[in-house]
């Protein structure tokens, strides 16, 4: 995971150069953060970019190191806002399947029958376990990271993890 | 309590054998590790997407021109097929999507618009920021940057934004209008319906109705090249396959079938097994772009 530098970690404000790094660093882990909660590409990166704006328009107070926190507040308030709870269908992209040939189809057709389930058990997740769950297994952030960025505590982040691995693995086994 | 470093496992190296042997946590492990989110824009086009939004902030007076580029989505599904009709007068503006293309612009205000196959949107460049209002004939998605009102005219009614994103489908066979975030008022035959993100107003035999549940991706799927339909007639899926194919189709006994599914603008055979597969019926094309469809003969 990208951090910027520490140089800049007291100045308050920011410039054209210091906003477009913020974007190069957390662009991409932003639009995850909405895709989570939402499972939709569009609606993930309208959120996001929206949000990028609104600390543009703010960018004499925003300070460098909390930047980080304040765009994962910015974008999960504007997801609260304006959307109301959809029932969702993650379609995230399984790399194992891509460029791969399988010994036998069936054993293809298992692997992607597991894909299915699991997709399907972790879009019926609660939004904030499955949020936290993926931010810490998908883009690899430890507890105090998910807990900085969504200003909760580590405990908090915990409890959600054990519920969305306890929730995951009792619906799959049973699935199968 | 679970760190997020298990053990990694190589997912190209686990063959049927040792895919059995791993424990159920070690499967949503590897799964979980291995998943990609899917992106429409990439980084680098989200940033020229933002770049171009603190432009105009920055000043005053946006009065830049029309500006043509393709969403990644579109152009890998329709590059080939594309040729650009675009008139452009001082005053007014005309976006022309001909059959079997999508046409994406940047409006005057910053705002987005994608035009879908067979339709056209024209307004008034002059002034644009202060009034903005549109015509539009056929479908098309907006995302709406913040401001007084945006409003599109269609034959059978307006639609008013109140927010930021909706799609407009106004063609002959009728008004369907659904809100993918924010609010849109739309009016119609006298009658007014307000939606929300998730909703959708359509005119059904001069009655504004409005229908809740939509998944967004349904909603304007088209951008990306997938259509879906709930229980349409299959003459309108047809027709719509002509938009997206520039081909012509005939149809024979048809009438009063419904379909309810989707078709992607790919492949011109790929979408007509889709639906003439699961409807039990049969297609012969000739001549590369006439087609026609009728019932399967036992």
């Amino acid at each position: 995971m990208k951090v910027l530098s520490d140089k800049n970690q007291t100045e308050t404000g920011l410039n054209k150069a210091g906003f477009e790094q913020l974007f190069d660093a957390y662009y991409d882990e932003l639009q995850h953060f909405i895709y989570f909660k939402s499972g939709d590409t569009q609606v993930a990166e309208d959120i996001v970019q929206d949000a990028f704006l609104k600390v543009w328009e703010m960018r004499s107070t925003v300070r460098v190191e909390t930047a980080r926190a304040l765009l994962y507040t910015i974008s999960a308030n504007l997801f609260a806002n304006r959307y109301k709870r959809m029932k969702l269908n993650l379609k995230l992209q399984q790399t194992i399947i891509e460029d791969r040939t399988f010994e036998t189809p069936e054993f293809e057709m298992e692997i992607k029958e597991f894909d299915r389930k699991l997709q399907r058990v972790l879009s019926e997740l609660n939004e904030n376990n499955r949020t936290v769950f993926l931010m810490n297994r998908m883009d690899q952030m430890t507890y105090n990271e998910i807990a900085a960025n969504l200003n909760i505590s580590v405990k908090a982040v915990e409890k959600r993890m054990k519920k969305a691995l306890e929730h995951v693995r009792k619906e799959i086994e049973q699935k199968f | 309590m679970e760190t997020g470093k298990n053990r990694h496992i190589d997912p190209s190296v686990f063959s049927k054998a040792n895919f059995d042997n791993l424990t159920t946590d070690e499967k949503i492990e590897t799964f979980v590790q291995s998943y990609r989110v899917p992106q429409k824009k990439s980084k680098a086009e989200a940033l020229e997407l933002l770049r171009s939004k603190l432009d105009q902030q920055s000043i005053e007076k946006p009065t830049r021109s029309l500006r043509i580029y393709w969403s990644a989505a579109a152009s890998v599904a329709l590059i080939a097929l594309l040729t650009t009709v675009y008139f452009y007068t001082a005053s007014s503006s005309q976006i022309i999507a001909g059959k079997g293309q999508h046409l994406e612009y940047s409006l005057p205000d910053g705002s987005e618009v994608t035009v879908n196959a067979d339709s056209k949107l024209s307004f008034s460049k002059s002034g644009f920021s202060e009034k903005r209002s549109l015509k539009l004939e056929g479908e098309a998605y907006f995302s709406v940057m913040k401001g007084n009102s945006f409003v599109v005219e269609t034959k059978l009614g307006t639609v008013e934004v109140l927010g930021t994103t909706l799609n407009v489908y106004a063609r002959d066979n009728g008004l369907s209008v659904s809100c993918l975030t924010g609010k849109v008022k739309i009016t119609a035959n006298g009658q007014t319906v307000i939606i929300e993100p998730g909703e959708k107003a359509e005119l059904v035999d001069g009655t504004l109705k409005k229908i809740t549940n939509i998944s967004t991706d349904q909603m304007a799927g088209w951008r990306s090249g997938e259509f879906h339909f709930d229980n349409i007639t299959l003459i309108s899926i047809f027709e719509e396959i002509e938009r997206q194919f520039d081909v012509k189709i005939t149809t024979k006994g048809l009438e009063n079938r419904f379909y309810t599914g989707g078709f992607t603008n790919k492949n011109l055979t790929e979408a007509l097994e889709m639906v003439c597969l699961p409807m039990q019926l049969d297609y012969e094309i000739k001549n590369g772009n006439k087609i026609r469809i009728e019932p399967k003969t036992k």
